[in-house]
């Protein structure tokens, strides 16, 4: 393969790249000639479209199949659209970031949302060890920044310090972990070390290495009790990053880890009297699972704030997902990532509805939403679509999410992984979920707030929330289109 | 031709959720009127549907109306078909829908949103009664749920957050029982299909009938209101605006006992034999337990909220005799309760409430509203006998038919039923004594006076209320009109599955 070869391959990536260093160059002159933020956030933000509508087009016209040696960069068609996911939600970001973000930043603001969006296009592509991590960290550091962005608020300097503090922690787990693994297997391709250690009788160094592995994912998805930083960040960030962290960084975290462990890292361990199957990453991701659907749910009952319910809702999903996880080895990552993007969309949307009333009424408190069928009509539509696309309810997308994950893992036959009782309790915390998501329905369409004024919709937001929301729609109704291409 | 007819009974399903939509996008003074054509189209949808079938049941009990592959990666389609059982239901479900929009005439509070709700709801009930894959029955029984929440939630009176949110999450609590269950059997069955036909001639291993099968029953008989299960029906129903509360206990407690009979029961046979004494158990208990709890109410609308769960009580005892005229008795019995209920609390809810604004029997006493409202009077009388089952009216019928059957099987069961009914006589002849004949006659003639100037019954409240009598009146006078059409269905491989697993 010559240089050429690889420029295509990376196409998409230098194509991000490259509009990167033309948004700085056009809002730092912008900047220099002293034009107004909004005029500097529109030209930025359509840059961001511009620099998305290229990149898709380059992923669906240019890339070329592409196999680096170690398995550094290993394009799959699922991988590729995936990426387009990423875009989706990258410039759906972008146009809520446009209206709603606070800074005088604002180039460096959309530099960093690209940046962290080719990490993920490298997450979702690589099938190395050091590869995966070095490209988690790039995805990662840009987020820790973006979430600090508004300076004049103290909780969002919190939120990039809490944030960045367990992000960091996390990413010494991993490395800890994938260096153990390293060191056991002498190999950084996850293929070679999938076939290492499905032949390695279990160690306590390789328990230790699963361990930590397991440990730093946790971190990275906000899976119970590796969550905390999730509700302050979520809280305290500009809305629209939290979007992006919730939604661009689930899909493409939960595509990496998946690889890794179904590829890499053997269900059942060998030990010399045979089969020992408990203390393999699988049962590591039942105690998750089950600690996250439990503690994310029952924790949501008690939020007030809007985006801090929404945070605890995404530990629960977390939870449901590592079932999809668990279902991976044997059934394919099918369920898993139709769950994962059904729900992407939902959440973007929802901080999307969250940044509207947020902007109107200087608040996410629940009650800041009372009667908002009556202030907008358009927007309570859509945020019923994704409140009850969360929670599961026909004939939108997370109903059908929820049901082929369970579905799945209930198919899974001959593990010891009780997955009855796993299916029984997502389906029991599903109904708590219920509760809480009616409370801001309630809010919404049953309150009546008599003197609250009407809340107007920028066009890019409302284009946000409409597309978002017949997407969550469609993707319910039509679940087969989805699942062909995952 | 045939096929072509029988089309016409989607229809009433697609019409719901496209008036929906139609009601949403017109100006907020027509929506009554677009509901109620909305209504009308889809109760002469209805019955042109159910006429067909008559003429080729006989050969035909079970017709396919539309089958073709909807999510082929987990063997999901979208199957729709009839039967006379299903037809039964659709038609109650199409004229409590008109009598509901004629009793909701008055709401000029987002008439919009209301009827736009309403539609949707009763959409999803037509989905369910046409649903042969499993995936596709969840999908419409979920979709009831959520309109039900905001109609409560916003229309509603006492109490209304509370129990629109207790009955949300009872609603939402038995699918998921449900869908466990028949997650499980998709799973047991191999996993290539969600088709109700292929699942049922599974032979699934006894051992997993055990559970799986009250699992799912449970799962469905909280939403008919089964005894324990039944404490979100009272407190939903009175909290429920009028019309919403007629679809609940005419309509939605039927999709309970319609998922029973058509999933449960026919997936499990052999759980479902070993569990029949242990559900008919519960369904008598449920009758007495309604009744009683019925007796002692100062709620004009808890004693029917309470008599629903008794007359439900009688559904789940038909359905658990496993014989074809227990069957037959338990499906008349929902036609029967949700024609009957439906317009006792248009009674309670729209021509009293709406007019005394108490419910309490304490209060409405005095008030002697047999002088001011004759009209009502006559009505809730009528109904009245209907609900105790006085011969005449469906309910006879239908009450009938269940205690037979359960004799033939459980004969000190079918005793208990009949005590129920003489419970259920004395509660109505109490509550119909004290809400509107009051007693003596000392503080009559002021009280009278207050009620000269109440607002005079309405042509829709008239319209609705014959409506309802008279489909109870001649199902109960001519019960061959709807026996035609649920003992064919009793011919179908469904029906069957139930009747042989008894017999053998």
């Amino acid at each position: 393969m010559n240089y050429g070869d690889l420029l295509r391959a990376f196409s998409a990536e230098t194509l991000l790249v490259l509009f990167a260093g033309v948004i700085a160059f056009a809002d730092g002159w912008l900047a220099r000639k002293g034009r107004a933020e909004q005029l500097r956030h529109q030209i930025a933000s359509g840059l961001l479209l511009l620099a998305c509508a290229g990149a898709g087009w380059s992923l669906v016209r240019v890339t070329p199949p592409c196999m680096l040696p170690d398995g550094m960069i290993v394009s799959t068609d699922v991988g590729i659209h995936l990426k387009g996911v990423i875009l989706v939600l990258l410039s759906f970001t972008g146009l809520i970031a446009a209206g709603t973000v606070r800074t005088h930043h604002i180039g460096e603001f959309y530099i960093l949302l690209i940046l962290s969006a080719i990490g993920m296009f490298v997450m979702l592509s690589t099938e190395n060890l050091l590869m995966a991590f070095v490209a988690l960290e790039l995805a990662s550091i840009a987020l820790y920044i973006l979430a600090g962005f508004d300076k004049k608020d103290v909780r969002s300097a919190e939120a990039a310090m809490k944030y960045f503090l367990f992000g960091g922690v996390a990413a010494a787990f991993l490395l800890f972990g994938l260096s153990l693994v390293y060191g056991l297997t002498g190999s950084l391709d996850v293929r070679v070390v999938g076939r290492s250690l499905s032949h390695m009788p279990a160690s306590p160094l390789l328990l230790t290495a699963t361990v930590m592995v397991m440990a730093g994912f946790a971190f990275k998805i906000a899976a119970a009790p590796f969550h905390l930083w999730a509700p302050d960040a979520y809280e305290g960030a500009p809305v629209s990053v939290a979007a992006f962290v919730a939604s661009a960084s689930k899909v493409a975290g939960f595509a990496l880890f998946v690889k890794l462990l179904t590829v890499g890292f053997p269900g059942t361990f060998l030990t010399r009297n045979g089969l020992w199957d408990a203390p393999s990453w699988m049962s590591l991701a039942v105690l998750l699972s089950v600690f996250s659907m439990i503690w994310g749910n029952v924790a949501a009952l008690k939020q007030k704030s809007v985006k801090r319910l929404l945070a605890y809702s995404a530990v629960a999903h977390a939870g449901y997902m590592l079932i999809g996880v668990l279902a991976a080895p044997k059934l394919g990552s099918n369920a898993l990532l139709y769950y994962a993007v059904t729900y992407a969309l939902a959440t973007v949307g929802a901080f999307g509805a969250v940044a509207a009333v947020e902007k109107s009424c200087g608040s996410d408190k629940l009650d800041a939403f009372a009667g908002l069928m009556r202030r907008s009509p358009f927007l309570a539509i859509c945020m019923a679509a994704f409140i009850l696309s969360l929670a599961g309810i026909p004939p939108l997308a997370g109903f059908f999410g929820k049901f082929y994950l369970f579905a799945a893992i209930l198919k899974m036959d001959g593990s010891s992984l009780c997955r009855f009782w796993l299916a029984g309790l997502a389906l029991a915390t599903s109904c708590v979920s219920l509760y809480y998501y009616l409370q801001i329905l309630k809010q919404v369409f049953v309150v009546e707030k008599e003197d609250a004024d009407t809340i107007g919709l920028d066009t890019p937001l409302r284009w946000v929330l409409g597309l978002a929301a017949a997407g969550v729609l469609a993707a319910g109704l039509f679940p087969e289109a989805l699942l062909r291409v995952l | 031709m045939v096929v072509e007819v029988m089309d016409m009974i989607l229809w009433t399903l697609y019409f719901s959720f496209l008036g929906a939509v139609l009601v949403l996008l017109l100006p907020g003074r027509a929506a009554k009127w677009a509901a109620l054509s909305v209504a009308v189209a889809t109760l002469a949808a209805a019955f042109a549907g159910a006429s067909e079938y008559m003429s080729v049941s006989a050969q035909a009990p079970w017709v396919t109306l539309a089958k073709s592959p909807w999510i082929p990666s987990l063997g999901i389609s979208w199957h729709l078909a009839a039967d006379g059982i299903s037809i039964t239901l659709v038609l109650l479900t199409a004229l409590a829908s008109v009598a509901g929009v004629l009793f909701s005439w008055n709401v000029a509070h987002r008439p919009k949103e209301f009827f736009a709700l309403y539609l949707t709801l009763i959409g999803g009930v037509y989905g369910v009664f046409f649903s042969v894959d499993l995936f596709l029955f969840m999908v419409f029984y979920e979709i009831a749920i959520i309109p039900k929440y905001f109609l409560i939630a916003v229309w509603g009176s006492t109490r209304r957050e509370y129990g629109a949110m207790k009955l949300a999450l009872y609603s939402f609590i038995g699918s998921a029982l449900s869908l466990a269950g028949i997650l499980a059997a998709y799973a047991v069955a191999g996993g290539h299909t969600f088709d109700l036909l292929e699942l049922a001639s599974y032979p699934f291993p006894p051992q997993f009938q055990y559970w799986a099968f009250p699992l799912v029953f449970v799962g469905f008989a909280i939403l008919a209101g089964m005894w324990p299960f039944h404490t979100w029906a009272p407190t939903g129903h009175v909290a429920a605006p009028t019309a919403a509360s007629m679809l609940l206990a005419g309509v939605v407690m039927k999709l309970g006992a319609y998922g029973c009979l058509r999933v449960a029961m026919p997936l499990f046979p052999i759980g479902l034999e070993e569990w029949s004494l242990f559900f008919a158990g519960l369904g008598v208990v449920g009758i007495i337990y309604g009744a009683l709890v019925a007796l002692a109410q100062t709620d004009f609308k808890f004693v029917i909220g309470y008599s629903s769960v008794s007359h439900m009580g009688f559904v789940i005892l038909g359905l658990m005799t496993l014989n074809a005229v227990g069957l037959q008795g338990a499906v008349m019995q929902m036609f029967s309760h949700g024609v009957i209920a439906g317009l006792l609390f248009a009674v309670v809810g729209r021509m009293v409430y709406d007019r005394t604004h108490t419910r309490e029997l304490s209060e409405l006493g005095p008030m002697q509203l047999y002088r001011s409202m004759p009209f009502v009077t006559v009505v809730f009388v009528l109904a009245g006998l209907a609900s105790m089952g006085l011969p005449g009216f469906s309910g006879f019928v239908a009450e009938l038919m269940i205690v037979v059957g359960a004799w033939r099987g459980i004969p000190w069961m079918a005793v208990m039923a009949g005590l129920g009914i003489l419970l259920a006589a004395a509660y109505t002849l109490r509550v119909m004594q004290l809400a509107f004949f009051g007693y003596g006659d000392n503080s009559s003639e002021n009280s009278h006076s207050d009620m000269s100037k109440i607002d005079a019954i309405s042509w829709p409240e008239k319209t609705g209320a014959v409506l309802l009598l008279a489909a109870s009146l001649c199902v109960g006078l001519r019960p061959s009109l709807l026996l035609d059409l649920i003992a064919p269905a009793m011919n179908t491989p469904l029906v069957q599955v139930i009747l042989k697993g008894a017999g053998s």
